[in-house]
């Protein structure tokens, strides 16, 4: 968890808590209405703090970078039936960070055959060592749905990542 | 529940308008605040709920560096093979080791390879060492093992 999001967690929590205390110090209500408050606010807290770790991990439908590195995808088409939507799912490093180090983070884009024809070549030269980087591109699709179940299609291309370049005079 | 209890100080605190209406401000904002950044904690490694048994999607390996001092870390995004499990793929994360690096780049070699593989998780009950600092302080050591997955085979059409 970035230390941005358990300052502001943190935050919420301090002023949840000042105002639990004002509440027992300075309104006169019965005492155990206070002492249920009092439970009742630890257990948001407790139970706020150790749902957190289960939100991380899964893949975000938001926020994908314009520029990445492809690390992994997978796949799921839609079955025919309609009950499953089918979805892409990535896992990239942001290439527009600074340099440091990079962390891959998981996204979900709606499934479109066309995309799944551009990932299962840039799949292909993955894992013949290739490395993909990835962009978002405006451009619409050129065939398939315009849009995929009320989600609007995200298109991307893929290329193969530039040899990196030797600074000038450096020993190769 | 916070609501009940701003509104318990709204209406029975001895505090001036200024201050409660001030109190209300506050929680609103913090509690906007918190609803906005919960969104950029999806997606991002987590190194709890490491499932038992799991298909190994993808692994990115961040080697310890001398110079920053960064400890390293091996990540790694797999689907939970438990029954009922939500079939999405996860990303988590482990402090790096040797060990884990060479299991780990082992099966990445094989998954380039086409070769599905699926991971084991064993509790490392002779641990040795202590936390590298104070947020690794919950983890377990772990064993992790890989093999390859078995290939689900179409139904053969005709009789041999």
């Amino acid at each position: 968890m970035s230390i941005e999001i358990i300052a502001i967690l943190l935050a919420a929590f301090g002023l949840t808590a000042l105002l639990l205390a004002n509440l027992l110090f300075f309104t006169r209500w019965a005492w155990w209405i206070k002492g249920v408050a009092v439970v009742a606010v630890g257990l948001l807290f407790q139970g706020t703090w150790s749902a957190l770790p289960h939100l991380l991990g899964w893949p975000t439908a938001r926020g994908l970078p314009e520029r990445f590195n492809l690390s992994a995808l997978e796949i799921v088409e839609p079955d025919k039936s309609g009950q499953n939507k089918g979805a892409i799912y990535l896992w990239v490093t942001d290439l527009n960070l600074d340099d440091s180090p990079r962390t891959p983070r998981a996204f979900v884009v709606p499934f479109h055959p066309e995309l799944q024809a551009k990932l299962a070549t840039a799949g292909t030269k993955l894992r013949k060592n290739m490395p993909q980087v990835g962009e978002v591109v405006e451009t619409p699709f050129e065939s398939g749905p315009t849009s995929t179940h009320g989600q609007q299609p995200i298109n991307l291309d893929f290329f193969d990542l530039p040899d990196p370049l030797y600074p000038e005079g450096a020993p190769r | 529940m916070v609501t009940l209890v701003l509104l318990g100080l709204g209406l029975y605190s001895r505090w001036s308008l200024k201050l409660k209406v001030g109190a209300v401000l506050l929680v609103t904002a913090a509690w906007l605040a918190v609803y906005f950044a919960l969104p950029h904690l999806f997606g991002w490694p987590t190194d709890q709920n490491v499932p038992r048994r799991f298909n190994l999607f993808g692994v990115y390996i961040q080697e310890p560096d001398p110079h920053t001092g960064e400890a390293g870390t091996v990540f790694f995004w797999a689907g939970d093979l438990a029954p009922g499990a939500d079939p999405r793929p996860r990303a988590y994360k482990m402090p790096f080791k040797a060990t884990y690096k060479s299991v780990f780049q082992e099966a990445q070699g094989k998954l380039r390879q086409n070769i599905p593989q699926e991971g084991e998780i064993e509790l490392d009950d002779q641990a040795e060492g202590k936390p590298l600092d104070w947020t690794r302080l919950g983890q377990k050591s772990v064993k992790i093992k890989f093999r390859d997955a078995p290939v689900n085979l179409p139904p053969s059409k005709g009789g041999p």
